[in-house]
């Protein structure tokens, strides 16, 4: 242990009760570790705060040592914005996770970050309310990471991402302000939007100490689709014609021909023989009718590219079989080959069936198989590089930097919903450029001077 | 900060104003596009809001993103603050010169320079009118959603700058729901491109940061705008009730009921008998009305108004009206639509506000104000966009009469303090500009603004963009805030700032 995390950890134990200080390196390990498959990089120490208050003196003492300071929630973040890749204070939001209010009447919640975002919907949903944001991590995830990420999901197509609810934030910089910005009114333009400023600054300008979203009123009606396609492109061609034929569903999730290997061996759906992609299509509403009659609508414009029927799902059971397949999918590629690589890449909708090709050609160049999912609606689509062996890691990394790129050439992006974080670095000023990249750093350099704020994410070096 | 400040700023920054590098400004964009003669500059002298006139220097008029890149260069060098300025609708002073200034206009850069209909969006220049967009895509069934009502002369670079709202905000979201990418030069002369395709560009979201900035942050060349597919049908209805009480539960009545409707706006007394005496509508001399949109698929559309409808009969309705063709629901949206100039006819002068609070409290808020109006002696109008609690109260005055304009000042001051009071903000789409920056202090406290003031050192740390507006107390990038309160860490010798 360095000099100065010695001091800082002596200045830790006299600011916080011993039961709220981790030390355990097993559980630091896990501190370090999330979704993203890049290994484990445990922090010196992990803080569990309890409020604003406690986050500036966890700032304070860092900033005297020169110590990282590490925001950590519920780890499910893919791009491993969590690791302690220089150690330091992990500052963990377990504790803080309270709703303070629901208002029906001004449709907002206010809540702390620790919330699990599926609970923020199960309890919003009990007044007839609705959380949009919907990432497939609902169960774990929380609001923080969602904030700090964008995160984005299935709805997203209809309801838009993270930063379309979040109307206001209280944040800690690591300077040691508290920040409260934006507003319990939907509108406000008053000063420079920080609150859309520090939605997807991932944990490395401020870390959020509560958030006001805004709610909608829950659609009462929702009906599923699912159709099967002899091809991407033909599924693409679908993509498009719906949403230019005026219909806008909740979601339009695509699965390619691997994906639907891999979805069929738990999938109660039998997918024809030679299947090459799927559509998952929902749409929402108020009038029970309307609902199915855009379904119907919607089974119409696709039918003419379609391999097959397109089932409607009867019933709510059936509706949440046809997400079962959707969403195990992740665990039922390991199925095929036991390890994967995620990537989560978007492009221009009409490039769908190119990024779908040109991923599964830079696989097959590499020996490997990708399997192709995610939110068509958005172009958001989520190569995942299958693999067998730790071994073969150097290759399915090359392949993955060959995949971003080939994002970019598309006229896209390198990450649609998972972030920068450690993963995707070294990728940002081949999208950005030099200067774009500049100005974020500068900006991080005016938040967080000493550097201390989850140092290594977002930029090189 | 007042202009006089303004100029101390450039003069510390040793410029010797604008004038100097007129020459210069002239190689880049042609002489032409070069304006010096003071009876042309005339117009430049103020925005929308026509109080606080200031000449500048000079008003420079690039045609292309490269040459706004050079002039943004020749300005940064001979330290000239620059104020980007688009159609000049602007109603808080955003785009008034300072003293010794270039103004940046962004009126000749008006092409439409690309449409994917494919994937709902369009790519324009800065100085393209907000209502030439729906115009270019409409006959495809497309339309451009943020409709200020200035929509018709108001530009697409302003719109950015104000994050300008409209009528259809509760449903739809504000301009910056609507801005997918953006090119801006920076204060320094570099292109960046920020946002992209996805709904979430990789890095800091400084497109959020941008749209709002009020031409501080950089000059904004292209815009990436969504287009949405016009919905299927439209159905209005225009409710009358005996005071705003009933008309403001009606709208919380119809929010809680689940609708979301596509606009649902609020007239009071006043308002009515304004927009009536300027268009002839036949609408009854009532308390308050509200005019309702819903929008979609028709099925949905026809359930949810029926449904609203009872909902406002329910909250105590006098009178429903429902057009019987577009010709009357357009009508009906004159009347509103004209509802803040038709002010003119009841009143010699008045000041437009623009103040948010919580939609929960539109009835409580509208009680205090025709309180404070009482205190004051004046008349106040209110006509606003109720399901979003943006209201824009209208204070009638005459100038004419000694100490009533400087009244009228003070009860918008308190308007807008009550809207801070019930947890709302100082603007809801007109911005700060010149005009609010004194109450900003009140809004938000000194963590919040030192953090903006940061932000702004981050993009233009020479301070040459558009400076003296939004901040209250305005520092050069670098410089200690006012008092200057250190953090517990510096105290200890344990900590430096920047
Ligand atoms: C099976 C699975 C499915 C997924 N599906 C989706 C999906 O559909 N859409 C999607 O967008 N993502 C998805 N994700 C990714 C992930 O769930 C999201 O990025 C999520 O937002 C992370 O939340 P978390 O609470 O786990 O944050 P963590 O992983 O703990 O942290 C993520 C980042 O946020 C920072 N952070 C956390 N809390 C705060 C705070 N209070 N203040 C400041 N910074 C903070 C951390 O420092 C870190 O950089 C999925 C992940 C998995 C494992
Ligand atoms: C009758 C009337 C009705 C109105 N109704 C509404 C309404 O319903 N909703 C609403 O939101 N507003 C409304 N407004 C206000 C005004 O129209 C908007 O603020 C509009 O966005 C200003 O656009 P503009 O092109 O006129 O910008 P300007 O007034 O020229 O400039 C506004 C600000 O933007 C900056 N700016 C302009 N162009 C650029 C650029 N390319 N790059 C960087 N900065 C730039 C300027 O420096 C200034 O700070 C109304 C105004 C009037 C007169």
């Amino acid at each position: 242990m360095t000099a100065p995390v010695a001091a800082a950890l002596a200045d830790l134990a006299r600011a916080f009760p011993a039961e709220r200080l981790t030390r355990d390196p097993e559980r630091l390990e896990a501190y370090g570790r999330d979704e993203s498959d890049l290994g484990a990089y445990p922090p010196d120490v992990a803080v569990l705060v309890e409020s604003a208050e406690e986050i500036r003196e966890v700032f304070r003492i860092a900033s005297a040592h020169r110590v990282p300071v590490v925001p950590v929630a519920a780890r499910s973040g893919k791009s491993g914005g969590v690791l302690a890749v220089q150690r330091g204070i992990a500052v963990s939001l377990e504790r803080m996770n309270r709703i303070l209010e629901i208002s029906p009447e001004d449709l907002v919640a206010r809540v702390e970050p620790g919330v699990v975002t599926g609970q923020l919907q199960a309890a919003v949903e009990e007044h007839g309310l609705f959380y949009p944001p919907d990432p497939n991590s609902l169960e774990l995830c929380t609001i923080g990471g969602n904030v700090a990420e964008n995160a984005g999901g299935p709805r997203a197509l209809k309801y838009g991402v993270t930063r379309e609810y979040v109307l206001g934030l209280t944040a800690v910089v690591p300077t040691g302000e508290i920040l409260k910005v934006g507003h319990r009114s939907i509108k406000g333009v008053a000063g420079y939007d920080l609150t859309g400023l520090l939605v997807g600054s991932e944990g490395t300008l401020a870390i959020v100490t509560e958030v006001m979203v805004k709610l909608l009123p829950r659609p009462r009606h929702v009906s599923t689709a699912l159709v099967v396609f002899d091809s991407v492109a033909s599924a693409a061609r679908a993509v498009s014609r719906v949403l230019a034929g005026g219909v806008i569903p909740r979601c339009l999730e695509l699965l390619d021909d691997v994906s639907l290997a891999a979805a069929g061996k738990t999938s109660p759906f039998r997918f024809p023989a030679g299947a090459g992609a799927a559509l998952l299509v929902e749409t929402d509403g108020n009038d029970e009718e309307s609902v199915f009659a855009e379904i119907v609508r919607v089974a119409e414009i696709v039918q003419g590219d379609a391999a097959g029927e397109v089932i409607v799902a009867q019933n709510e059971a059936q509706r949440r079989e046809v997400w079962e397949t959707r969403r195990y999918l992740s665990v039922n590629l390991k199925t095929l080959h036991p390890m994967k690589l995620s990537e989560d890449v978007a492009v221009p909708r009409s490039k769908i069936p190119a990024m779908v090709e040109r991923a599964k050609a830079i696989g097959a160049r590499h020996g490997l198989v990708v399997a192709t999912y995610g939110h068509a609606g958005d172009g958001n689509l989520h190569c995942n590089v299958l693999f067998d062996r730790a071994e073969e890691r150097p290759r399915v990394d090359l392949a993955v930097g060959e995949i971003l790129r080939a994002a970019v050439d598309l006229g896209g992006t390198i990450t649609g919903e998972h972030g920068v974080g450690l993963a995707k670095r070294d990728f940002l000023e081949y999208e950005q450029g030099r200067e774009l990249v500049a100005l974020q750093r500068r900006l991080k350099a005016v938040f967080d001077p000493l550097g201390i704020l989850n140092p290594g994410k977002m930029f090189p070096g | 900060m007042t202009a006089r400040s303004a100029a101390g700023e450039a003069a510390q920054r040793g410029g010797a104003g604008a004038r100097a590098v007129a020459r210069k400004l002239a190689a880049i964009v042609g002489p032409r596009n070069v304006v010096v003669d003071p009876a042309e500059l005339l117009v430049y002298e103020c925005d929308g809001l026509t109080h606080g006139r200031v000449r500048p220097d000079l008003v420079v008029l690039p045609g292309s993103t490269e040459e706004v890149a050079a002039v943004v260069r020749v300005a940064r060098d001979a330290s000239v603050p620059l104020v980007p300025r688009g159609a000049g609708t602007g109603l808080s002073g955003g785009a008034r010169p300072v003293p010794g200034c270039a103004v940046l206009s962004l009126s000749r850069m008006r092409r439409i320079l690309e449409l994917d209909l494919e994937n709902g969006w369009a790519r324009v220049e800065p100085g393209v009118i907000n209502l030439d967009v729906t115009r270019a895509v409409a006959g495809a069934g497309f339309y451009y959603a943020p409709d200020p009502s200035s929509q018709s002369v108001c530009s697409i670079g302003g719109n950015v700058a104000e994050n300008s709202g409209g009528a259809h905000c509760l449903k739809y979201g504000f301009t910056t729901n609507h801005v997918l990418a953006a090119r801006v030069v920076l204060s320094d002369g570099a292109v960046v491109d920020l946002g992209g395709p996805a709904p979430d560009a990789p890095g800091y979201d400084l497109l959020a940061a941008l749209v709002g900035s009020e031409g501080m942050l950089g000059v904004v060349t292209e815009v990436t705008v969504r287009l949405l597919r016009k919905p299927e049908t439209t159905r209005t209805f225009f409710a009358t009730f005996p005071s705003t009480d009933e008309a403001g539960a009606a709208v919380s009545g119809i929010i809680a009921a689940g609708i979301l409707p596509a606009a649902i706006e609020m007239m009071d007394r006043l308002a009515i008998v304004a927009a009536k005496a300027a268009t002839g509508l036949d609408w009854p001399d009532v308390g308050a009305a509200l005019l309702m949109d819903a929008d979609g698929p028709r099925a949905e559309v026809e359930h949810v108004s029926a449904r609203a409808i009872e909902i406002a009969r329910a909250a105590g309705a006098l009178e429903i009206r429902v057009p019987r063709d577009e010709a009357e629901r357009q009508l009906m949206w004159k009347g509103r639509k004209s509802a803040f100039a038709a002010v003119g006819r009841i009143s010699p002068s008045y000041l437009v506000e623009d103040g948010v609070i919580p939609r929960s409290e539109i009835a409580r808020v509208l009680r205090d104000i025709g309180r404070l109006a009482e205190e004051a002696g004046l008349r106040v109008a209110n006509v606003f966009h109720a399901g979003d609690g943006n209201l824009h109260p209208l204070v009638l005055y005459d100038a004419r009469v000694p100490g009533e304009e400087e009244r009228a000042a003070r009860l918008g001051g308190e308007i807008l303090r009550l809207c801070i009071r019930y947890g709302g903000s100082i603007t809801g789409e007109h911005g700060v500009g010149a005009e609010k920056a004194a109450y900003m202090a009140e809004q938000f406290g000194p963590d919040d603004l030192d953090t903006m003031q940061r932000v702004r050192c981050a993009f233009d740390g020479a301070a040459l963009m558009n400076p003296g507006k939004v901040f209250p107390t305005p520092r050069l990038c670098g410089e200690k805030p006012g008092p200057y309160r250190p953090h517990p860490a510096e105290v200890a010798g344990l900590a430096e700032r920047w």
